[in-house]
């Protein structure tokens, strides 16, 4: 350049060295990813993450609020149809009331010094349902009840302490439907009482010893039953309106006609009466899985690994831990996007306003 | 000597970035008489040169041929740099520091070049009324040096400071002239487009 300013000569210089480190990068394979990206990349991840450390935490709150209103309350109250949206079951079908579980679980060592005589201990109150598989008067809900316990007991009284499972399921007016040892000194069993004791029995066994772990599950079955009794009754008219037509039929295809409807709507009832049946006894009595062991004796695996080891069950575990997750952070995007915009305003006002001074300054 | 117009050049820029230094070649000198003539500021004006030829260069893939000339894109990052100037009184170095480029002080010699560049001659009136305006020291300096026409070295001497700081005045006292007559809606010279 042949300008007279050498301010002007300068700056060629350097702009001409600059465009040719950028021809030779330019003749370079460029990279996949511009460094620049990164930042951003990391700090949407690091948004993500706290988001979702902001909604597992939200969650959890919620969730131990719930609890703990559940233990305070003491009259049984019917679930609220927000909770059960919240738990992802719809209140309006009944076919999710299979799978409507009310879990309770208790720490380590809480109902170890509970009285056996006593009412069930607090905390250990089943606050949700948990009364009305009694039968209350007008109370038509149908709860079934289950529980688990595991109890450290001392050294070498295994066996006396399977003797009082034994008993506490005789004096409850159960059974032990089934039972296995391990070595002498641990073991696990199955005990079937009547729903009304399970909150009594549930004391009992924790007596004997130091309770390591317990819970107990709430599965509402009524509308389940509240449909099985609406198809029952429907099904027993019909039954009615056969048998009179049964008296008028003239002919004999007429008769067979009538006669092989009235067999599928005695089938059906049949069926019904079974389910019922089976409901009723399953509502009246309730199961709880026993792990006795002494200090240092190898702990029972927990139930559902035993009773339920299927690729189905891990799979839908893993699709639940994955919306868990994404429910997570999307609550937590809830609480942190308020705030950046809060964030945002500022760090605009703050330029703005340091803008204008450095204006005001140079004026 | 690259016969391509500057829309070629600014085009073929994009792959071959040493294209670009061909375009500063033709057109620097005059970007500093445009931006002279409205800051009244050497220093001010060189800066903006740089700082637009850096913004040109940083952003030359965003150029889209629209069958204007290629320097109509440039001059408009000048207005662009120009406005930026006149409403925060700072000089933007954001291009420059991106491209790695240094911020140079202005050579001496340069700095009575480029105030020749500016004909004061038409302003000179409005000069006298706005110098009103000034700080002491700044209407001092800018007296000696553009009304008396007399050179830095003997302005120094008269307000018996250094000769640096004798430019700086002069040159602090034409950036606020230079905004009073933006202001007031005084054109120093004439759009280079």
């Amino acid at each position: 350049m042949d300008s007279e300013f050498e301010f002007l000569r300068r700056f060629e210089g350097e702009l001409s060295a600059r465009a040719k480190v950028d021809a030779r990068r330019e003749a370079s394979p460029k990279p996949t990813y511009p460094r620049r990206w990164k930042p951003w990349v990391a700090a949407a991840a690091a948004l993500l993450v706290l988001a979702a450390g902001i909604g597992f935490l939200a969650n959890s709150n919620f969730t131990g609020s719930q609890a703990s209103m559940a233990a305070v309350g003491s009259a049984p109250r019917p679930q609220a149809p927000h909770s059960q949206a919240f738990l992802g079951i719809d209140p309006q079908t009944g076919g999710s009331t299979t799978k409507q579980g009310i879990t309770t679980h208790y720490a380590a060592g809480t109902v170890a010094n509970q009285n056996a005589s006593a009412s069930p201990a607090p905390g250990f109150e089943q606050t949700q349902q948990g009364r009305s598989s009694d039968g209350a008067p007008g109370d038509l809900s149908k709860i079934i009840r289950d529980g688990q316990i595991a109890v450290t007991i001392d050294d070498g009284s295994f066996k006396t302490k399977a003797g009082a499972v034994a008993h506490i399921a005789a004096v409850n007016g159960g059974s032990i439907l089934s039972s296995s040892t391990e070595g002498g000194d641990s073991g696990s069993f199955t005990v079937r009482v009547p729903a009304a004791n399970f909150d009594k029995a549930m004391v009992q066994l924790s007596q004997l010893g130091t309770v390591d772990s317990s819970a107990s599950q709430g599965q509402d079955v009524t509308a389940q039953f509240v449909d099985l009794k609406a198809h029952m009754k429907i099904y027993l008219s019909r039954r009615k309106v056969l048998f009179g037509l049964m008296g008028k039929a003239t002919t004999i295809g007429q008769s067979l006609t009538l006669q092989n409807q009235l067999d599928q709507v005695q089938l059906k009832i049949d069926q019904i009466t079974g389910q019922l049946n089976y409901i009723n006894k399953q509502v009246a009595e309730s199961t709880i899985k026993v792990d006795l062991h002494e200090p240092g004796a190898a702990v029972a695996q927990s139930t559902d690994s035993v009773d339920n080891p299927s690729l189905g069950h891990a799979w839908d575990r893993a699709v639940q831990g994955v919306l868990n997750v994404m429910a997570a952070t999307l609550i937590g995007l809830g609480y942190l996007i308020p705030l950046l915009i809060i964030a945002g305003i500022v760090f605009v006002i703050v330029r703005l306003v340091r803008r204008r001074r450095i204006a005001a300054e140079a004026a | 000597m690259d016969e391509r117009s500057d829309t070629e050049l600014l085009l073929a820029s994009r792959a071959e970035p040493v294209a670009f230094v061909e375009l500063y070649r033709r057109h620097a000198e005059e970007m500093l008489r445009y931006f002279a003539r409205r800051t009244l500021d050497p220093e001010a004006a060189a800066e903006l040169t740089a700082e637009t030829f850096a913004e040109a260069y940083a952003s030359r893939r965003n150029y889209r041929d629209t069958g204007a000339n290629g320097v109509a894109w440039l001059y408009g990052i000048a207005r662009h740099q120009l406005g930026r100037f006149f409403r925060t009184g700072t000089i933007d170095a954001a291009a420059r520091r991106r491209l790695g480029l240094t911020r140079e002080a202005l050579p001496a010699d340069d700095y009575e070049r480029i105030e020749e560049l500016v004909d004061l001659a038409p302003i000179r009136a409005a000069l006298v009324e706005a110098l009103g305006s000034l700080a002491e020291d700044q209407r001092d300096a800018l007296r000696l040096r553009v009304i008396d026409g007399l050179g830095y070295q003997e302005v120094a001497q008269r307000l018996g400071c250094a000769e640096a700081a004798a430019r700086q005045r002069v040159s602090r006292g034409l950036r606020r002239i230079a905004l009073v007559l933006q202001e007031r809606g005084l054109s120093l010279a004439t759009e280079v487009e």
